[in-house]
């Protein structure tokens, strides 16, 4: 399938265990990776409890499927800096090659993508 | 401009769905295309013809199937969301053994792949629900 060049932008907003939705976005970067779409993942709000290391559950883990990601062509995943510090968290307590977006340069990022899809 | 719509949240479950409802509504009527609306994770509810309100309540299950006539807009079910709450169509009904199929005709049930085309040939894709 052939499908237009458009660049998207998916915001995981949701805790890693807090319901379906976290496994649900993540299900769509693949979905959009198989189609070869241009997507782009940005973590904010209580998503950025994704990106934390040393996940241990039972079940199914976000953080096998983040680290997945790779073998998809995602290398950069991107983390909404004023939704970390207000958690008291920092870039150095999550996983790796995660780039950090401030206040200040969130507008413009967001304003680089033809599409903004939200879960 | 052709607009598509991403529906998270269930029909009952706060404001979110009858947002998207009235969203699309709006845009119809004031001359923009809505080839599709995705029902995704608590969304799938919407497709259930199971349903059956009070007489006082809206029909939120109807409202979406005269919508899409009017559109006419596609309305479409992640299946994998679908299945696993039990909206399930009669094929699949029939092939995992349940009593009965209980998704309204006018709804079908696809894969992300679909959203994601969407995603890629609408102007805009608006996501209703958390």
């Amino acid at each position: 399938m052939t499908l237009p060049g458009k660049r998207l932008l998916l915001i995981c907003r949701h805790s890693p265990y807090a319901g379906q939705l976290s496994h649900g976005a993540l299900d769509f970067a693949l979905a959009a990776s198989v189609f070869e779409q241009d997507l782009t993942l940005l973590f904010m709000d209580e998503g950025v409890w994704q990106l934390l290391p040393n996940q241990q559950v039972d079940g199914k883990s976000i953080e096998k499927t983040l680290d997945s990601l790779p073998l998809y062509d995602f290398e950069e995943l991107h983390v909404d800096l004023g939704s970390l510090h207000s958690r008291h968290l920092s870039i150095t307590d999550l996983r790796g090659s995660v780039t950090p977006l401030s206040a200040a340069e969130l507008p413009a990022f967001l304003d680089s993508f033809d599409q903004l899809i939200s879960c | 401009m052709k607009i598509s719509l991403l529906v998270l949240g269930s029909p009952l479950a706060g404001a979110s769905a009858d947002s998207a409802y009235h969203y699309a509504d709006a845009a119809l009527r004031a001359g923009h295309e809505i080839p599709g609306i995705f029902f995704y994770h608590e969304g799938v509810y919407h497709g259930n013809a199971f349903s059956a309100p009070a007489q006082d309540e809206t029909d939120r299950v109807e409202r979406w199937v005269e919508l899409s006539r009017r559109g006419p807009s596609e309305l479409v079910l992640c299946v994998a969301s679908a299945l696993r709450r039990g909206i399930l169509d009669q094929a699949e009904s029939s092939r995992r053994s349940r009593a009965a199929g209980n998704m309204h005709p006018a709804f079908n049930l696809a894969g992300l792949g679909l959203l994601v085309a969407a995603a890629g040939e609408c102007d805009r894709l608006l996501t209703f629900g958390t």
